[in-house]
């Protein structure tokens, strides 16, 4: 039991070519912003690791609405999510999923003790992503969370 | 991440494809945080409901929200009612369904003006609580400064509804898990009141109590009269319980989210639809109705008058204890009550959009309206639109609840009305309730639901009542109905809209090489239902109703079949191997699981042979049982024999597993295929077992039933290839199956 998720559309980065260990590092959408910083921060770490990176996006549709018709279209999210990772410079496969809570989505997809990094702003008070974080990490997962400036898109 | 394993070079140059088809029904919501749901919409008028209800009616409103309150049971079982017929119903689906379009789009006007009604009372009756607080705080700390809590109660109800009409547009949502942490900490709110009124009561025993709700205690204000005042209608007894009933309707408002969240309710579907409307109603009873009534008991009447803006407020001053705990109290209430009612004012706009956007995809909408934001590819249009009439509102209500409430009790009360008036009507059109509205006396072949019909008349005569009430609610209502109604007609007229596809399902598909168990995330041991013909799904109900799935997977599969040219060379397309046909198929097969509240796993697969796909695809997925319906052209031996051979066909190892084939009205049948331990008839038992007592004496211990049954086929097997017993073996066979025909 627990809160519905749907896995709901996905583009995939071409696989490497060469064999090899198998090697994740997962993204998680916060914000435009701030996952843009994050995705370069986790093509930073997989460079010479030949890791993949996973951006995952638990998009949240609010209970008036049915899970399948989320508030903005998932193509419209999808094609904006393409374009951060190319002005990003990150070739990601991208997983979004319509879902009504958005940590239990990521307790049910993401893989045992997987490589998550989120992009966080400075604040003195505890903000989403650190929350985010300490939900993750308490289920096994490691989290390293990238201090991200403003503007920079 | 589940799927990314699967993504590798050898799997993409593969030539087979199948399909998984994905829906929303990957998990279910258990049924208190169903209710939790419902609640963070409906419980918020224990802010406003008694005070705006006190204003119209006088002292005994508190008795009239009770039973309000109480009369909530009966519009929960409309729902469920409702919900039995249609798994995604709101007002609109089942009112056109029961009585066609032209009064489906006056139910969804009316529900609209509710929706957009809802963000200007829930912000107004925050920003009154929080400017009398800040009146309250100044006061005690014996400042001079004081605020108008009207002009404070705008200022403060366009800020919040500016924050979520910016929040709406660029289509950010807080997840579910908040609205649940708001209604605990409301609960424990309402825990604190019920204890410190019931200490407050017998420390200080009631300050009075309030007149019971008889006619002539009935004291209506002018505003609360109406178009009545000056005739003789309100002397007339029942009509002024009537219209006095209809003044205090606004505390069951929010009942539409309970239809919205019954499709993602847990299996058993329609039980924990019960729970969770009762929940719901015996909690609002608790906390609207008792609280209000409480209240009416503490706060002396000489003062309730400057309360009736903000009664819990009031009521947490007029508590027993220290001042400064009471002050503390009351803070507490106002943030919960900041927080419970400025997510009203969110859920109202998404509420909002999401109905315009349904009629919309209905043909009833102009698309000029759901034209995407450039950047945020919201609904902008609708949004803004929303928000308009909702910042109009507030400013043309001056900062008073109690206009608002009156208005607000238009919308609750027609739709209520119409969606009761279908559930009616569809009691004569469909017979395929689940569950009724009590009270249904059958006389012959006819029933007569009066429980229903009751309930349906007095919410129509409550709803004619207001009519001539509430003057500001009638005259801004039918404006705002009739503007909506006239924008439909219209849009609908100009054939501009497109029309919706038929009500089928949206699937994702994901086209995978080939089929695993981590490619559609089953577990080993899953039942594989296969699926042809729409019209012929008893079995996959059979399934669907027996299978637990938090133990075991349920696997739809259909086979696509293609020619043996088609499964070569060429990858087939995603159109070829889910047409429309196979839409339509899994929409069904979707609606039956919705209605058992049970996960499904949906696959397509090519096959030239379809047994031999069912069988490959039951041994790939390590299923433990393969069930199937009825065949028009075979009968289920011969099925189940074409089955069996399909098995032989799979390479060693084969995995084994039973078939199960259903045929509506008669017993399974049931069949292991492969190797396996035969079903003794019992006579064959007995046999066994009186051979087995006469040879233990010889053998002792050591012989078992199985060394007996051993040596027999041994035996057997033995003369079947001996030269000239081959006839005699065979020949007893046969008299051993006309034998079994005769069993029962």
């Amino acid at each position: 039991m627990g809160s519905a998720f749907i896995p709901a559309y996905q583009v995939l980065a071409p696989p490497h070519t060469e064999p090899g260990p198998e090697l994740h590092i997962t993204v998680v959408f916060t914000n435009f912003d701030d996952t843009k910083q994050a995705l370069q921060a986790a093509a930073n770490l997989a460079s010479g690791l030949r890791a993949d990176i996973d951006l995952v996006v638990p998009e949240v549709v609010p209970y008036p609405l049915p899970l399948v018709r989320p508030a903005v279209p998932p193509g419209f999210t999808l094609r904006r999510l393409m374009n951060l990772a190319r002005e990003a410079d990150v070739q990601a496969s991208i997983y979004v999923y319509l879902c009504r809570d958005q940590v239990q989505t990521l307790l049910q997809v993401l893989q045992r003790q997987s490589v998550v990094v989120l992009g966080r702003r400075k604040r003195w008070f505890p903000t989403k992503p650190m929350l985010l974080a300490r939900a993750l990490r308490k289920r096994g997962h490691q989290v390293i969370l990238v201090k991200c400036r403003k503007n920079l898109m | 991440m589940q799927k990314k394993s699967h993504v590798t070079e050898p799997q993409r140059v593969s030539a087979t494809t199948v399909v998984v088809a994905s829906t929303v029904m990957l998990s279910f919501i258990s049924f208190w945080r169903a209710a939790a749901i419902v609640l963070s919409d409906l419980g918020s008028s224990v802010y406003y409901a008694g005070g705006i209800a006190e204003q119209a009616i006088g002292r005994s409103a508190p008795w009239f929200i009770v039973g309000v309150m109480l009369f909530s049971f009966a519009v929960r079982s409309i729902y469920m009612e409702s919900s039995s017929m249609f798994v995604r119903g709101g007002v609109y689906v089942v009112v056109r369904d029961a009585m066609g379009p032209f009064i489906a789009r006056l139910s969804v006007s009316a529900l609209l003006f509710d929706y957009v009604l809802t963000g200007p009372i829930s912000s107004v009756s925050a920003g009154q609580y929080l400017g009398r607080l800040i009146n309250e705080i100044t006061g005690l700390l014996k400042l001079q400064f004081q605020i108008s809590p009207n002009q404070f109660a705008v200022f403060f109800a366009a800020f919040v509804t500016i924050y979520f009409w910016w929040a709406n547009i660029k289509g950010l949502h807080e997840s579910s898990g908040k609205a649940l942490r708001i209604m605990q900490i409301t609960t424990v709110m309402v825990a604190i009141f019920l204890i410190w009124c019931t200490l407050t009561l017998i420390i200080k025993g009631p300050a009075q109590v309030p007149p019971p709700p008889t006619p002539s205690n009935l004291t209506f204000s002018e505003e609360g009269l109406g178009w009545f005042k000056g005739t003789v209608w309100p002397t007339i007894p029942v009509v002024a319980i009537i219209i006095a009933f209809g003044h205090s309707l606004l505390s069951m408002s929010g009942f539409e989210t309970l239809a919205q969240v019954y499709r993602e309710i847990a299996s058993p579907k329609l039980k924990n639809l019960y729970r969770t409307g009762n929940i719901v109603c015996a909690y609002a009873l608790i906390s609207t109705g008792g609280i209000t009534l409480l209240a009416s008991f503490i706060i002396p009447d000489a003062v309730r008058k400057e309360y009736v803006e903000n009664l819990l407020g009031g009521l947490a001053m007029y508590l027993a204890g220290p001042e400064l705990l009471r002050l503390a109290f009351h803070i507490f209430v106002v943030i919960v009550g900041v927080l419970i009612l400025s997510g009203a004012v969110n859920t109202s706009i998404i509420g909002a959009n999401g109905v315009m956007n349904r009629v919309a995809e209905d043909g009833v909408l102009h698309p000029w309206f759901q034209k995407p934001h450039r950047r945020y590819g919201t609904t902008y249009r609708i949004i803004n639109l929303i928000t308009i009439l909702q910042l109009v509102t507030v400013v043309a209500s001056q900062g008073q609840t109690y206009l608002l409430g009156e208005a607000y009790a238009f919308g609750i009360v027609w739709s209520f009305f119409l969606k009761a008036l279908s559930v009616l009507v569809l009691r004569y059109q469909r017979h395929d309730q689940e569950y009724k509205t009590p009270f249904n006396i059958k006389i012959g072949k006819y029933e007569i639901p009066i429980g229903l019909a009751a309930t349906t008349l007095i919410l129509f005569f409550v709803a004619v009542a207001n009519l001539f009430s509430k003057r500001i609610a009638t005259i801004s209502g039918v404006s705002f109905t009739l503007i909506l109604f006239t924008i439909f007609t219209i849009s609908e007229r100009m054939g501009h809209a497109k029309k919706a596809k038929n009500g089928l399902e949206q699937f994702n598909l994901d086209m995978r090489p080939d089929i695993s168990n981590d490619t559609i995330h089953v577990r080993p041991g899953s039942v594989l239902v296969a699926v042809r013909d729409y019209n012929r799904m008893d079995h996959l109900h059979s399934v669907l109703q027996k299978t637990n799935t938090r133990k075991i997977d349920i696997v739809v599969m259909t086979v696509r079949g293609v020619s043996s040219a088609g499964t070569g060379e060429y990858r087939l397309s995603e159109q070829q191997l889910f047409t429309d046909y196979e839409r339509e198929l899994f929409t069904r097969v979707v609606t039956m699981a919705e209605k058992e509240g049970k996960t499904v796993h949906l696959l397509t697969v090519p096959g030239v042979n379809p047994f031999d796909a069912m069988v490959q695809t039951a041994a790939t997925l390590q299923a433990a049982r393969l069930v199937t319906g009825v065949s028009a052209r075979m009968d289920p031996e011969e099925l189940a024999r074409r089955i069996g051979q399909a098995w032989e066909r799979l390479p060693e190892p084969r995995h084994p597993f039973s078939l199960e084939i259903i045929s509506p009205g008669r017993p399974s049948i049931f069949v292991n295929l492969g190797p396996h331990p035969p079903r003794l008839w019992p006579e064959d038992v007995d046999l066994v077992h009186n051979m087995w007592l006469e040879l233990s004496d010889d053998f002792g211990s050591k012989l078992h039933h199985r060394d007996v049954i051993g040596v027999a086929l041994q035996r057997m097997n033995k003369e079947l290839h001996a030269n000239g017993e081959r006839p005699n073996v065979l020949s007893d066979i046969k008299e051993e199956l006309s034998h079994r025909e005769k069993k029962p």
